[in-house]
């Protein structure tokens, strides 16, 4: 009978019970330490994902190293049993939370928690760490005919052609000519040298 | 500038691959800057698993490809449940969004974060492998940030090798005179860190001058101020020295490591200036220490970590 494959979390477990023994000796030290680096190369992709989504990107990267060495120093005490990817990513949402803190302090705990953007914010815009991106955007669309304009924003909120041909009273090949052009005068506008 | 919402395919499987890419990818706030320009984001205070109609538990295991065409347009009209969608899918998914192939420029920032990782576990620890001591000013909520800070202070707390570490240290930075790491009045009046000149020169080698920059960021640590305004003023000083930073010449360094280096500085800058205004604000000095104590931390960290990356390199030379 093959043994049974231990699953990932389970080994993240392991790994974590291994960090958290740094203390007993030197050795289990460097063993916390290659314990360490396992869980890094483990998760350090996916944290990197969801950080990129809620911080400048010039301050992901060192953001992303923060949480970790938050992860080292707090997982003995805070971490004992469970899941670590999800333990992993409450250390980066109160991490994000404290740096928010930081920045806005006059903000409440609750609208913090909300700028961590979980989609609960009352101003969507405050959620936005590329708000250039969005403003450069919405001046080009602005700039569009508006037949153009309305193909793109069906379009790309899911509207099937059929439904915005009725609409717009416009063949399905028209609806893709315009469509195209559209792109390519968006891609222009935000590109423009003087930029 | 490069639109992602120009590339959304037409198809819906194409498509469930498409948002499933950039949810796991290091793109997804710009996606969502660009749907938010694109239309008017639908505010209803529908959750995800109202969206979904109940199928969040399978998304979370299988993706997206099963969805209608309609609940996916759903969710992109409302660009806020993507960031939802994205935590639980990294910190809850299973089956196909641990199988996904990770986004190159992902792999690179991990590859860099590996390195600098690897550089602070490898940071000196105690001269004799003592079992570490408490610091001498512990405080429970305290944040204890930084393997070097805590090395540091366990040396200090322990006997006269230590104290003779950091003397020896200490003729190192100062290159003259040994100083003790209490600053006389006149020391201190000179400056410190980046402050003193000769720490932004005199290496011939591209890694010496970042080892160089990084041993005299090590000098924050060397004192624990405990008041507003002493806290206040200590950042203060070491964000003047990131200013000395910027404006320097860095001889020793190439062109792309010297542009490195100002933008991370001006990076480190800014934390510092938001350290500053909360402690404005009134914050406890103490935290926000801790805060800038992560910083340096961090940085010291990083000009390592690139120094050891430039070990075997030529002295630039300047153009």
């Amino acid at each position: 009978m093959a043994a049974p494959v231990e699953s990932p979390e389970i080994r993240d477990e392991q790994w974590a019970a291994c960090v958290a023994r740094r203390e007993e000796s030197p050795e289990q030290r460097r063993t916390a330490q290659d314990a360490l680096r396992t869980l890094y190369d483990r998760h350090a992709p996916s944290l990197l994902a969801f950080l990129a989504a809620r911080v400048p990107r010039d301050d992901v990267e060192d953001v992303h190293q923060a949480i970790w060495e938050r992860v080292w120093e707090r997982l003995p005490d805070s971490f004992h049993t469970g899941n670590f990817r999800a333990w992993l990513f409450q250390v980066a949402r109160n991490y994000l939370i404290d740096r928010s803190r930081r920045r806005r302090p006059e903000l409440l705990a609750a609208e913090h928690e909300a700028f961590l953007a979980d989609g609960r914010g009352d101003d969507p815009a405050e959620l936005l760490v590329e708000r250039e991106r969005r403003d450069l955007l919405r001046g080009c669309l602005m700039r569009l005919e508006a037949p153009l304009a309305e193909v793109v924003r069906s379009r790309l909120a899911g509207e099937e052609y059929g439904s915005i041909c009725r609409r717009m009273k416009i063949t399905t090949p028209q609806a893709h000519k315009m469509l195209h052009r559209a792109k390519n005068l968006l891609h222009a506008c935000v590109n423009k040298p003087d930029r | 500038m490069k639109l992602h919402l120009l590339d959304i395919p037409d198809d819906a499987e194409a498509l469930a691959e498409w948002l499933e890419d950039r949810l796991l990818g290091p793109d997804l706030g710009e996606v969502i800057a660009e749907f938010f320009a694109i239309y008017d984001a639908e505010e209803d205070g529908a959750t995800l698993d109202q969206v979904l109609h109940g199928r969040t538990s399978r998304v979370l295991e299988q993706g997206l490809h099963d969805l209608p065409p309609a609940m996916l347009g759903a969710l992109l009209r409302r660009p806020k449940l993507l960031l939802e969608l994205q935590r639980r899918a990294l910190s809850e998914g299973g089956g196909v969004w641990r199988r996904r192939p990770i986004d190159p420029r992902v792999h690179e920032a991990a590859n860099r974060g590996r390195r600098l990782l690897d550089a602070w576990l490898e940071a000196p620890t105690e001269l004799n492998d003592a079992p570490r001591m408490a610091p001498p000013r512990s405080r429970p909520d305290r944040p204890n940030t930084g393997f070097w800070r805590q090395t540091l202070t366990a040396s200090l707390a322990s006997a006269a090798c230590a104290v003779l570490a950091v003397f020896v240290l200490e003729m190192f930075l100062a290159g003259d005179e040994p100083r003790a790491v209490s600053q006389s009045p006149a020391a201190a009046a000179a400056g410190w860190g980046w402050m003193q000149d000769e720490s932004l020169s005199g290496a011939d080698t591209a890694s010496g001058h970042l080892l160089q920059l990084a041993g005299a960021a090590e000098e924050w640590f060397h004192r624990r101020p405990d008041t507003a305004p002493a806290v206040g003023r200590r950042i203060g000083e070491f964000r003047q020295g990131c200013t000395q930073l910027i404006l320097a010449e860095h001889d020793p360094l190439a062109e792309a490591d010297r542009a490195w280096l100002r933008e991370r500085c001006r990076a480190w800058a800014g934390e510092l200036d938001a350290n500053l205004s909360a402690l404005e604000s009134g914050a406890d000095p103490q935290a926000v220490l801790a805060e800038a104590d992560e910083t340096v931390t961090r940085l010291i960290g990083a000009l390592r970590a690139r120094a050891d990356g430039l070990a075997d390199s030529p002295p630039a030379h300047k153009s």
